[in-house]
C-alpha cells in the first residue's frame, strides 16, 4: 500500500540554496542541497564569505600589533584565542609567566567559556523557534560581560593578555563580585534546564538527531564538547595540561549518546563546572585579591624573588617587553588550547625578526562545518537547523 | 501650489511618524557586531523601546539593513542582492569600523571591502569595533530623527546625491557586483520595467 | 640565540623517529623550539607510508589530524606541507613535514586516512597553491572560484584588475 503511494507521488530532486544570509546559519554559511521531497539527498557547504586573511596580515605586523587581530578570530570566546597566541609566543621566546597572571588568565577564560556557552544555548533554541530563552541567557551574559569589562575595558574584544602576563592587575573588589556571581550562576542554569530539558518539542526535535559516533567524529577532526558528548575523553585541560589547569581540580564532562540533545547537555554541565572552577581558582590565586595584596606589599616591601607578597609569582607581568624591538628567536611552535568549540591551535613560525614568518589557526568549528553535510544526509530538511545549531559553530572562526 | 504643499506636509508627517516608530531591521549579520546586535535586541538593552524589535529574516519585509560585520569580496554580491530585494523606502546603517572603512583590515587585507558605502548608500555610521549596544541604539535614534524630517521627494534626491563613486570593473565577474547593467538599480532609483527575473544571476560554477 | 642552541645539541631521533626509521622511512629530525614535540622532515614519496604507519600502529595511534598548514619558503625554492598529529589515546603529538618544489608543488593527499584532511588540503591549495594528488575535490575553498593568485605566498601582489575600485 505504502509503496504504491510512494510510486505515485515520486518527486523530482530539487536543488535549493540556504545562505549565505540566513537567520540560522550563525553568520555566513552557504549550503547547497539536493532534496527529494523533504529528505536531503546530498549537500555541500560553501564557506569563505568572511575570509579576512588574518594569516596573511600577521606577516606584515609586529607581534604586539597582531594581538588585537587575534581577538577577532573567534569573537565569542576571544580570551582563548589571545591566550593561545600568547602561549605560542611565550614558548617561542622562552618567557616566564608569573603564577598570578596565569590564574587571572584562567579565571577570565572560564568566565568567557560560560559566556560563550550561553550564546550557544540561546542560539540553539532560537534555531528551533524558541525566542524566550534568548532573553534569559543574555540577561546572565550581561552580568559576566560587566565583570569582564571592569577588568579589560571591553565587552567582547579583550586584548588584555600580554606576552609573559596580563596588562594590569585586577580592580579592587573584583574577586568578591566574581565569587558572588559564581554562587548565583548555578541557580540561573537550573532555570534554563527547567525550561528546556523536559520540553516535548525540544526533545522531539533533538533526540537521536545528528548522531556523531566516536570513531567517525575523530576521523572528521571533531573536538571539544561535540566529541565529548560521544564519550571520548579528549579535554586538553586534563590530558595535556597547559597553564595552571593542573592545579585547579575539575571534572571532564562526558556524554554517551552523541546526539544533538546530548551535546547541549554536555555544554550546560560544563557551565556548572566552570563556575566551580572559578571559585576554586579565586581561592588559589597567589596574593589574593588586589586590595589585600597592595596593603600587604606596602607593609612588606622586601622585593625578594621568593617572597609570598612581593615575589615573582604575585606579579602580573613577568618581563616588560619593548613592543617594537621584541624579536623571538627563530623556530616554530604549535600551541593548543581547549576552547569552547574544540581544540584551538596556533602554529607560529618565527625567523628571528620582529614579525612572524607564518601564523596558522586551527579551529574547532572548521571541522564541524566540514562534517555537517555528512551529518544531515538522509535527514528531513527541518532537522538541519537543530543539528547545525547543536554543533555550536562560529563562522568567522571557520573562515578566519 | 500652496494647498498641495500643505497636503504633502501633513501626509509626510503621519507617514514619517508611522515609519520611524516601526522600523523592521533585516537580520543581516556577518561577524563580531552581530553579537552586539543580538544583545541590543535582548534583555538589558531592549531595542523594542524604540519600536525596532521585529527582526525580519527576509529582506522583502524589512526596511532597515544593519550591516553588522566585515564584508568581503565574496559576500558583497549577496549583500547587494539583499539590498535590492528590500522594498522602498529603505535605509542602511553601517555598524562598526569594518563597514565604515574596512577598519583594521583597511591597509593590507586582500579580501575585505573597504567600507560598504562603496556599494550601498549609507544613512548612519556607527563607529566602534564593535560598537557598544548603546551606540547602536543611538544610531537608530539618529536614523529615526532623519526619517521624521524627510519628505518623499527628498529621499530620491538624497539617494542620487549620495551615489557612491564606484569605478566599475572592466568585465562582469563574481568577485564584484555591481556589474554594469545593474548599476542604475543599486541606489534605489527604480526605472520602469524593473524586473528582478531579467537581471543577470550570479554565476554558478 | 636559538641557532647556537641548535648547534650545541645535536639532533637525534627519539621514540617516534626511531620507530619510523625501523620501518624503512628515511627521517630527518628537525628542531622545534621548546623541544617538546618531535618534528621531522620526510621524503614526499613516503608521506602516505609514514602516515599509515603513524595512524595504524598500536603504539602510535595518531588518530586525530589537528591541522595541515602550508609554509612558503622562497629562499629554498620550496613549499612545505606540515602535518600536526595527535593521539586521543596516548595524548602525544608529532609534526611531519613534506617538501615540494615551488614551481609545481604536488604532495600526495591523505584524505583516505583522515577525512578531515579534505578541507585542510583544499584550504592549503587555495591559499598557497599546493596541489594534492588523489584529492576527491581539489578546488578553492575560501576565496571565490575566479580569484587570481595564491594569497599566502610571500611574493603575492594583489594585482587583480577587477579590484581597482577598492583603491582609495
Amino acid at each position: 500500500m505504502e509503496q504504491t503511494i510512494m510510486k505515485d507521488f515520486n518527486t523530482d530532486t530539487l536543488t535549493i540554496n540556504v545562505g549565505p544570509q540566513h537567520p540560522s546559519t550563525h553568520g555566513v554559511l552557504r549550503l547547497k542541497m539536493n532534496i527529494e521531497g523533504e529528505i536531503i539527498l546530498e549537500s555541500e557547504a560553501i564557506i569563505g564569505y568572511l575570509h579576512r586573511g588574518k594569516e596573511k596580515l600577521a606577516e606584515s605586523r609586529p607581534y604586539f600589533n597582531y594581538l588585537p587581530m587575534v581577538d577577532r578570530v573567534d569573537y565569542v570566546s576571544s580570551a582563548f584565542c589571545l591566550s593561545c597566541f600568547c602561549y605560542a609566543v611565550e614558548r617561542l621566546a622562552k618567557l616566564k609567566v608569573p603564577k598570578r597572571a596565569e590564574y587571572i588568565r584562567l579565571i577570565l577564560m572560564e568566565l568567557n567559556r560560560i559566556a560563550s556557552h550561553l550564546i550557544f544555548v540561546s542560539s540553539f533554541l532560537l534555531d528551533m523557534g524558541a525566542t524566550s530563552i534568548l532573553f534569559y541567557c543574555f540577561r546572565d551574559r550581561e552580568k559576566i560581560l560587566k565583570l569582564l569589562e571592569e577588568v579589560t575595558g571591553a565587552r567582547m574584544m579583550y586584548n588584555y593578555f600580554r606576552f609573559s602576563g596580563v596588562k594590569e592587575d585586577l580592580p579592587h573588589g573584583w574577586c568578591d563580585k566574581v565569587k558572588e556571581l559564581c554562587d548565583e550562576l548555578p541557580k540561573y542554569f537550573a532555570e534554563y534546564e527547567a525550561i528546556i530539558n523536559k520540553n516535548p518539542i525540544v526533545i522531539a526535535r533533538t533526540v537521536n538527531q545528528g548522531i556523531i559516533t566516536a570513531e567517525e567524529g575523530i576521523n572528521y577532526g571533531i573536538t571539544g564538547p561535540n566529541i565529548r558528548a560521544s564519550g571520548v575523553n579528549l579535554d586538553l585541560r586534563k590530558t595535556n595540561p597547559y597553564s595552571v589547569y593542573r592545579e585547579v581540580p575539575f571534572e571532564v564532562i562526558l556524554g554517551n549518546k552523541g546526539d544533538a540533545l546530548e551535546r547541549y547537555k554536555v555544554r550546560v554541565k560544563e557551565m556548572y563546572e566552570s563556575a566551580e572552577m572559578i571559585k576554586k581558582a579565586l581561592e588559589l590565586l597567589p596574593g589574593g585579591p588586589t586590595e589585600h595584596l597592595e596593603e600587604k606589599r606596602n607593609q612588606c616591601g622586601c622585593k625578594k624573588e621568593d617572597c609570598e607578597v612581593c615575589g615573582f609569582d604575585t606579579q602580573v607581568l613577568g618581563e616588560k617587553i619593548n613592543p617594537i624591538a621584541f624579536k623571538p628567536p627563530a623556530g616554530e611552535i604549535m600551541a593548543d588550547v581547549e576552547a569552547p568549540r574544540g581544540i584551538l591551535s596556533c602554529y607560529v613560525i618565527s625567523d628571528g625578526t620582529n614579525k612572524p614568518y607564518r601564523v596558522k589557526w586551527r579551529t574547532g568549528s572548521f571541522s564541524s562545518v566540514q562534517y555537517l553535510p555528512a551529518l544531515i544526509k538522509g535527514h528531513m530538511f527541518a532537522d538541519v537547523m537543530p543539528i547545525f545549531g547543536s554543533l555550536d559553530v562560529v563562522l568567522p572562526e571557520v573562515d578566519r | 501650489m500652496a494647498i498641495t504643499k500643505i497636503i504633502f506636509t501633513t501626509v509626510d508627517f503621519f507617514y514619517n511618524w508611522a515609519r520611524a516608530n516601526s522600523i523592521w531591521p533585516l537580520t543581516f549579520a556577518t561577524s563580531c557586531c552581530a553579537i552586539e546586535m543580538m544583545s541590543t535586541g535582548a534583555s538589558n538593552f531592549d531595542m523594542a523601546r524604540f519600536g525596532c524589535e521585529v527582526y525580519r529574516a527576509t529582506p522583502r519585509q524589512s526596511d532597515l539593513m544593519i550591516t553588522a560585520g566585515t564584508i568581503t569580496h565574496k559576500m558583497a554580491p549577496a549583500m547587494v542582492r539583499l539590498y535590492e530585494q528590500m522594498p522602498e523606502p529603505k535605509y542602511v546603517i553601517a555598524m562598526g569600523a569594518c563597514t565604515i572603512t574596512g577598519g583594521m583590515y583597511e591597509n593590507d587585507s586582500y579580501s575585505v571591502v573597504r567600507g560598504v558605502d562603496r556599494i550601498l548608500p549609507v544613512d548612519v555610521y556607527i563607529p566602534g569595533c564593535p560598537p557598544r549596544p548603546e551606540a547602536l541604539l543611538d544610531g537608530i535614534i539618529q536614523l529615526q530623527k532623519k526619517m521624521r524630517k524627510e519628505t518623499l521627494l527628498d529621499r530620491k534626491k538624497y539617494l542620487e546625491a549620495h551615489k557612491p563613486k564606484v569605478m566599475l570593473p572592466p568585465e562582469d565577474s563574481d568577485i564584484l557586483h555591481p556589474i554594469p547593467e545593474m548599476e542604475i538599480y543599486h541606489w534605489g532609483v527604480q526605472q520602469e520595467g524593473y524586473d528582478l527575473t531579467k537581471l543577470p544571476l550570479l554565476r554558478e560554477k | 640565540m636559538s641557532n647556537d642552541d641548535n648547534n650545541n645539541t645535536p639532533l637525534t631521533l627519539k621514540k617516534i623517529g626511531l620507530f619510523l626509521k625501523e620501518n624503512g622511512v628515511s627521517v630527518q629530525p628537525l628542531q622545534e623550539s621548546a623541544n617538546v614535540v618531535e618534528t621531522f622532515l620526510i621524503e614526499t614519496k613516503q608521506l602516505i607510508k609514514t602516515c599509515e604507519l603513524l595512524k595504524n600502529n598500536k603504539d602510535m595511534k595518531f588518530d586525530l589530524l589537528v591541522s595541515i598548514s602550508g609554509v612558503d619558503k622562497p629562499d629554498e625554492n620550496s613549499i612545505e606541507s606540515v602535518y600536526h598529529l595527535f593521539s586521543t589515546e596516548y595524548h602525544h603529538k608529532v609534526v611531519v613535514k613534506a617538501k615540494a618544489p615551488r614551481d609545481n608543488p604536488v604532495v600526495p593527499s591523505v584524505t583516505n586516512l583522515w577525512i578531515t584532511a579534505d578541507w585542510h588540503e583544499r584550504e592549503t591549495f587555495d591559499l598557497l597553491g599546493i596541489k594534492y594528488d588523489n584529492h576527491p575535490n581539489m578546488k578553492r575553498l575560501l576565496m571565490p572560484d575566479d580569484w587570481i593568485g595564491y594569497p599566502l605566498r610571500k611574493d603575492y601582489i594583489e594585482n587583480d584588475e577587477r579590484l581597482i575600485w577598492n583603491k582609495r
